[in-house]
């Protein structure tokens, strides 16, 4: 060992322990100036600098009081960008937002989804989890883009006329760089997300790309680990179809693939599972549903009454219990007075509506009876020039029936006085519409 | 927010998992008495400083928490910690909150060695 090297070790473990000693006061320092980044210009600035000074003093360790100052920094200045960035919500002194961006509110189950994909959620959407790649994935594209910056240099030390060189050689350098940092946010934001629906990527920064996948299309779902990704934990999960261009057909680098993989193949085979064991079922109904149980209890109480044998136009054909969006079962007395209210005056109106309906069918069938054209004239209508009239006279039988259906509206109508009373007294005008 | 305080109706504010966390450990130190600082409920939470003083920040503006300072000895000159603690007639509220809001966290996907996951585990 020669005489430089031990100077070397000595001088190398003072500087090792001059940082260490050195980043307690940097911490602090650090903290300070974030409070002071964050809460400018209120009172609560100096509060918050000399509290979290003693928050480093307290904390444990001496490097990780660095990182915890550093942390605080960070934090700081990217509120002061965001506030910059979008003064409405920062102007308010809060730098998340309560609810997630979009209106996807309080139906997420598991953690809040973040801000960044929380906007691709439809509202009755339930959220189980996103995902970053692995950190894996940033090396890999890091080491391709600073293969080709280093090819690019011998290319042009090999092959470029000396005059050249240089500027060549530090444009490639500054390029590599700049692509190797455009890396990073490339990577934190490409998400790979899971609803109880469906799977979704949302990928780029400036260019953003959103990938979905229903769960019902996701098909022999495998993952593959190479050496490396089994001592690292990260897989490649590939879903097999036959069409040759599938979105999401092939997931890189995703971390802890069998976990990853368990809870796709879970949620796709056992969703009430899931939804047990998050608590949705035993515990007490948020409020997004609290604000969607009107609207249950009024399909629950769709058809009111039988109105004469006319069966009731029914608008929720296709709203069989897949279709609806899923809210706590109450029984009718529970709801709240509003709701109650709302369902009752809907009943009436439906009742309405529906007298009106059988009103119209009987009219066209009689109508043509008294303001049609004469019985002499011919079915079609003549030759001045009029559409073809396909409709008949009705006679014989059909002039009875369209007699018996008058009579069975009149019928109707007569019997629903009273609730049309009811309603329109309810809606507080108090005109009693004049008998038929 | 607006700075509004809420007392328990329709329009109470929306708590994120982080801020019920805080919630549920200031709970803890008001029924045992403890002073909690910040350092105190960063290790309980296991979560990073900025994460948690937005939810005391938030907390703070809704009025549901109170802090006061350190009191140090004479002759001390030390930056003084600074002690948080739930409004006594908030305590219902925030308890029902916990109870009705909290479930089981589900472990959060992170990379880890894959080598060593099990030993960790273990531990």
């Amino acid at each position: 060992m020669s005489g430089i090297e031990i100077v070397l070790g000595i001088v190398l473990g003072l500087v090792v322990n001059e940082t260490t000693e050195l980043s307690p006061w940097l911490a602090r320092a650090f903290v300070g100036w974030s409070a002071r980044i964050q809460y400018s210009g209120t009172e609560q600035a100096e509060i918050r600098a000399e509290e979290l000074k003693a928050l480093i003093n307290v904390r444990p360790g001496k490097l990780s009081k660095l990182f915890t100052g550093l942390g605080f920094v960070s934090s700081a200045v990217l509120f002061r960008i965001r506030r910059f960035l979008r003064p409405e919500t920062a102007a308010t002194g809060d730098s998340v937002p309560e609810m997630p961006v979009g209106p996807s509110r309080s139906l997420v189950l598991e953690d809040e989804p973040t801000a960044l994909v929380a906007r691709y959620l439809f509202p009755s959407e339930r959220y189980r989890g996103e995902w970053r790649r692995h950190w894996i994935s940033l090396v890999k594209s890091g080491g391709i883009v600073l293969i080709y910056g280093v090819l690019g240099v011998w290319a042009v030390q090999v092959r470029i006329k000396p005059r050249y060189v240089d500027d060549l050689t530090i444009w490639i350098v500054v390029i590599t760089v700049l692509l190797l940092l455009w890396q990073f946010p490339r990577w934190y934001f490409n998400r790979l997300m899971l609803t109880n629906k469906r799977l979704m990527t949302t990928r780029g920064v400036l260019r953003r790309r959103v990938e979905m996948l229903p769960l019902i299309r996701v098909t022999d779902l495998q993952y593959v680990q190479s050496p490396l990704g089994r001592l690292l934990n990260y897989g490649t999960f590939e879903n097999q179809t036959e069409r040759w261009r599938k979105p999401l057909r092939r997931l890189h680098d995703l971390p802890n693939p069998n976990e990853l993989y368990l809870r796709i193949v879970e949620e796709m085979y056992e969703p009430a599972a899931v939804e047990a064991r998050l608590g949705y079922d035993s515990g007490d109904p948020s409020d997004a549903d609290h604000d969607l149980s009107a609207l249950d209890n009024l399909f629950e109480t769709w058809p009111p009454a039988e109105h004469d044998g006319v069966a009731p136009s029914a608008p929720d054909d296709n709203l069989t219990s897949e279709t609806r969006i899923p809210a706590p079962r109450r029984p009718a007395g529970q709801g709240s007075p509003i709701d109650d209210q709302l369902v009752r005056h809907l009943g009436a109106l439906t009742e309405n509506v529906q007298i009106l309906v059988t009103a119209v069918q009987a009219l066209t069938t009689a109508l043509p009876s008294q303001a049609g054209p004469p019985p002499t004239a011919p079915p079609d209508g003549g030759g001045d020039g009029a559409r073809p009239s396909r409709r008949r006279v009705p006679v014989g039988r059909r002039r009875d029936a369209a007699a018996r259906e008058a009579a069975r509206w009149r019928r109707t109508l007569r019997r629903s006085q009273p609730s049309l009373r009811q309603a329109t007294a309810e809606s507080a005008n108090g005109a009693v519409p004049p008998a038929s | 927010m607006d700075g509004r305080s809420y007392d328990g109706g329709v329009d109470e504010p929306q708590i994120d998992r982080t801020t019920l966390r805080v919630l549920d450990v200031l709970l803890d130190g008001f029924e045992r008495n403890i002073d909690v600082h910040g350092w105190l409920i960063m290790k309980a939470l296991g979560r990073s400083g900025p994460a948690v003083y937005r939810s005391l920040d938030r907390l703070e503006e809704w009025g549901w928490i109170e802090s006061r300072w350190e009191t140090l000895a004479p002759g001390e000159d030390r930056p003084r910690k600074r002690y948080y603690r739930i409004v006594a007639d908030r305590v219902e509220a925030a308890r029902s909150r916990v109870r009705a809001q909290s479930r089981p966290v589900p472990s959060r996907l992170r990379p880890r060695f894959g080598f060593m996951s099990r030993r960790l585990a273990a531990r």
